[in-house]
């Protein structure tokens, strides 16, 4: 062992080029979101908070730079890099709180990218890199919830296209949406796994009626109604009845939840500045609990991270991508009920209230990180993979 | 970015789980730890002759001059097989604190302590300053040709079998590492009784004769640094072993039937062993990581007060929860949850209270106010 030279192993900071991208990507949403830029262009009916018309041109100059499909594979068009590139997008864009988060090519690009034909594609992704399109998922429905087996929208064929009947709930975006993914019942007598396919619909089509419904944090989610709406016969994406191996396929999309962690080291970020430049930075317990909110930031930032290892390397993470997410969702609540206990009754303050600290940034987070712990898979079902995929312990009879 | 050892790296742990699997398995961990000297020298003596007593200290000084990492790496797999053994005082402390202050007459012991044959264990604690070097007042006063020492230090690891003690000390100009012979006159060992497997003594010093290891009054600075690979070798040592209370909590609700079903597939275990899962991978993390900053070369202030914060507060959940998970039988001395246990709430306090750890990452996050 005598004179055994040290030569690192274990390293969790980024490699030079990718810094060097997160260093391009930091300055490009800088500009972006400067004061000047984003002024009057605000809209608290939207998740982003920004008006729609703000948040396209915005995505349309990223997509110009070829940040959206940076790591698109190049004979797609996209820039080729690995997919670790797309999740320090997705940091820069939420610490930046820049509408560029649920991009049709986050949502959509890998549904698009597996199943889609060739006409298919060259009709959709080159608007999705360049960010002239938006699109929803639309997978769950009022009586489905968490359990997709209950999905009840059906499909039929007819003539050369396809009639829809359903609805689906709890779409993210789906009011400002060109088009939705969704999953219907084609097979009523196969087993649901069996007898479900993916549709990509223009929600323009007749039949077709997107409801916004509140959130409890003043921004909407859309219900979509199909009532016999007639779509084409190219709306089908990927085969018939394969609609449920499909749904679980997309997810082999960028899952490091990269995005919380932007949020959520820009929030604590704030805290310990405020803490700073207040007489709360002199205060004990103060202080030890944002020392151990910093110390659960680098734990989110260690589960993000090997996600994005795993995933540079072409294996498919599941229960550490369910860690990440897990762990990023929870500590963004953490924080942010730390926010509303620092800054006191005007941390309750929305955007705009005269006093508001922060421009209302805790009153939203506060209500808002809800959100994240129930969807794309609620928490309870994370687990419930960390547990099965993780420690390989059985499920429920 | 890459979450692998090398391979040098990997076949180190490799070879000590091997070895402690073959040599330290939880009977043997009871009787080394329920007998004298509260460890295995036989195996301590197999951890020289391989080389690893030597890790600590850097080849310029006869060592193998190990990474922090790979400190790390042996203190994972001790923690692991809860296997008691001075890796802490005896060869993280003492003998890395030999090798950075002792000089070319020191070479002789030093090279004795890494082959296994000399036994030093290190005072720092005192029972006013129970982790602060800088807080250090054990007195070291100059008397003709050497010093004397006077005062009290507590929680001295396997101090009673050790032939010799490196003590810091504080004389006019400072805190300094002073040399001090098992049966010198003067000197008290008084062994205690904890729930922690390190055979813990208090040293009673009445103008015990001392050598001046280093510059008088000049410690501080290299006795931080090798007190820090030390602290992040015994977070890595807290997160093998919240691993492996998981493990053997799991093997249990795998196993265990209640009303009809293995306990494991009740959602309320599988959900706990989630978060029991990120707990101890989280500590895992937080050891490599500072580990990695400290060899790299890079600021690591924060990294190190981060990985003591996250480490003892897994090792002590992942513990508790394994016990929730396990029932009354786990709390069977004969069950080896109890030595994982103990060993985490034994370690937390040797990386200072709870506040303490916090207040060093709030130092290092710079929060004071203005």
């Amino acid at each position: 062992m005598k004179g055994r030279r040290y030569t690192p192993g274990v390293d969790f900071e980024y490699p030079a080029e990718l810094a060097a991208f997160q260093a391009e990507v930091r300055a490009f949403f800088a500009e972006e979101m400067a004061p000047e830029r984003t002024r009057g262009q605000r809209d608290p009916r939207d998740l982003t908070g920004y008006s729609e018309a703000f948040e396209r041109a915005l995505q349309r100059r990223a997509g110009e730079r070829g940040y959206l499909g940076i790591s698109v594979p190049r004979e797609h068009g996209g820039g080729g890099r690995p997919l670790s590139y797309k999740a320090v997008f997705g940091f820069e864009a939420a610490y930046h709180d820049a509408p560029a988060i649920d991009t049709a090519l986050t949502l959509v690009g890998s549904q698009v990218l597996g199943y889609a034909d060739d006409r298919q594609r060259e009709r959709y992704l080159p608007r999705m890199l360049a960010g002239e399109v938006l699109m929803s998922v639309a997978y769950t429905e009022p009586e489905a919830g968490s359990d997709l087996t209950r999905i009840q929208t059906s499909a039929r064929r007819e003539g050369g296209g396809f009639v829809i009947d359903g609805v689906k709930a709890l779409v993210t975006g789906a009011h400002k949406s060109e088009y939705a993914c969704l999953v219907a019942r084609t097979d009523p007598d196969a087993p649901p796994r069996r007898g479900m396919s993916m549709f990509l619909v223009d929600l323009r089509g007749s039949g077709i009626r997107v409801e916004r419904r509140e959130t409890m944090n003043r921004w909407t989610l859309g219900e979509i109604h199909f009532e016999s709406a007639r779509v084409p016969g190219d709306a089908l994406l990927g085969e018939w009845n394969r609609g449920w191996p499909q749904m679980a396929g997309s997810l082999l999309a960028e899952r490091s939840g990269m995005a919380h962690m932007g949020w959520a080291t820009r929030n604590l970020e704030i805290l310990c500045a405020h803490a700073r430049g207040t007489e709360l930075g002199g205060r004990g317990e103060v202080r030890e609990r944002l020392a151990a909110l910093r110390c659960e930031l680098a734990t989110g930032l260690h589960f993000a991270k090997r996600v994005m290892w795993r995933q540079d390397r072409g294996e498919v993470p599941v229960h550490e991508a369910s860690m990440a997410k897990v762990y990023a969702t929870e500590l963004l609540q953490r924080i942010a009920r730390l926010g509303l206990e620092l800054l006191g009754p005007e941390g309750t303050l929305y955007r705009g209230s005269p006093s508001a600290p922060y421009d209302g940034l805790f009153a939203w987070e506060a209500i808002e990180r809800i959100h994240p712990t129930l969807s794309v898979g609620a928490n309870e079902l994370q687990r419930d993979a960390i547990a099965r995929a993780g420690l390989s312990l059985p499920g429920d009879p | 970015m890459n979450l692998e050892f090398t391979p040098s790296q990997s076949s180190l742990r490799d070879e000590v789980r091997a070895l402690l699997e073959q040599r330290c398995d939880s009977q043997a961990a009871r009787r080394a730890e329920a007998g004298e000297p509260g460890y295995d020298p036989e195996l301590w003596a197999e951890f020289g002759r391989r080389g690893w007593l030597g890790l600590p200290v850097p080849s310029a000084r006869g060592g193998a001059g190990g990474s922090c990492v790979e400190l790390a790496l042996v203190g994972e797999e001790l923690g692991r097989a809860a296997c008691p053994l001075p890796w802490q005082t005896g060869a993280l402390q003492a003998g890395a604190a030999l090798g950075a202050l002792g000089g070319a007459s020191e070479r002789t012991r030093l090279a004795a302590a890494l082959r296994g044959e000399l036994r030093l264990s290190f005072a720092l604690a005192e029972p006013d300053s129970p982790v602060d070097p800088a807080g250090v007042r054990l007195e070291a006063a100059p008397s003709a040709d050497r010093w004397e020492l006077r005062g009290v230090k507590r929680f001295v690891g396997f101090a009673h079998s050790a032939e010799a003690f490196l003590a810091l000390a504080r004389s006019a100009a400072g805190v300094g590492l002073f040399w001090v012979e098992a049966g010198a006159p003067g000197l008290e060992r008084v062994r205690l009784d904890s729930i922690a497997a390190d055979a813990p003594c208090e040293l009673r010093f009445d103008g015990a004769p001392a050598e001046l290891l280093g510059a008088d009054g000049g410690a501080l600075p290299e006795i931080g640094t090798l007190l820090d690979r030390a602290a992040v070798a015994l977070c890595a040592e807290l997160a093998g072993g919240a691993r492996a209370a998981l493990d053997y909590a799991l093997d249990y609700v795998r196993r265990r039937q209640q009303f009809g079903r293995a306990i494991g597939s009740f959602q309320a275990i599988r959900h706990r062993a989630a978060d029991m899962l990120m707990q101890a991978d989280a500590a895992r993390c937080a050891a490599y990581e500072a580990a990695t900053r400290l060899d790299a070369g890079l600021p690591a202030e924060l990294h190190v007060a981060m990985a003591q914060v996250t480490c003892t507060h897994a090792a002590q959940r992942v513990t508790a929860a394994a016990h929730q998970m396990m029932g009354g039988v786990g709390f069977y001395a004969d069950r080896d949850l109890q030595l994982w246990y103990r060993r985490a709430r034994a370690a937390a306090p040797l990386l200072g209270a709870e506040g303490q750890r916090l207040e060093r990452v709030a130092k290092a996050l710079e929060l004071e106010a203005g």
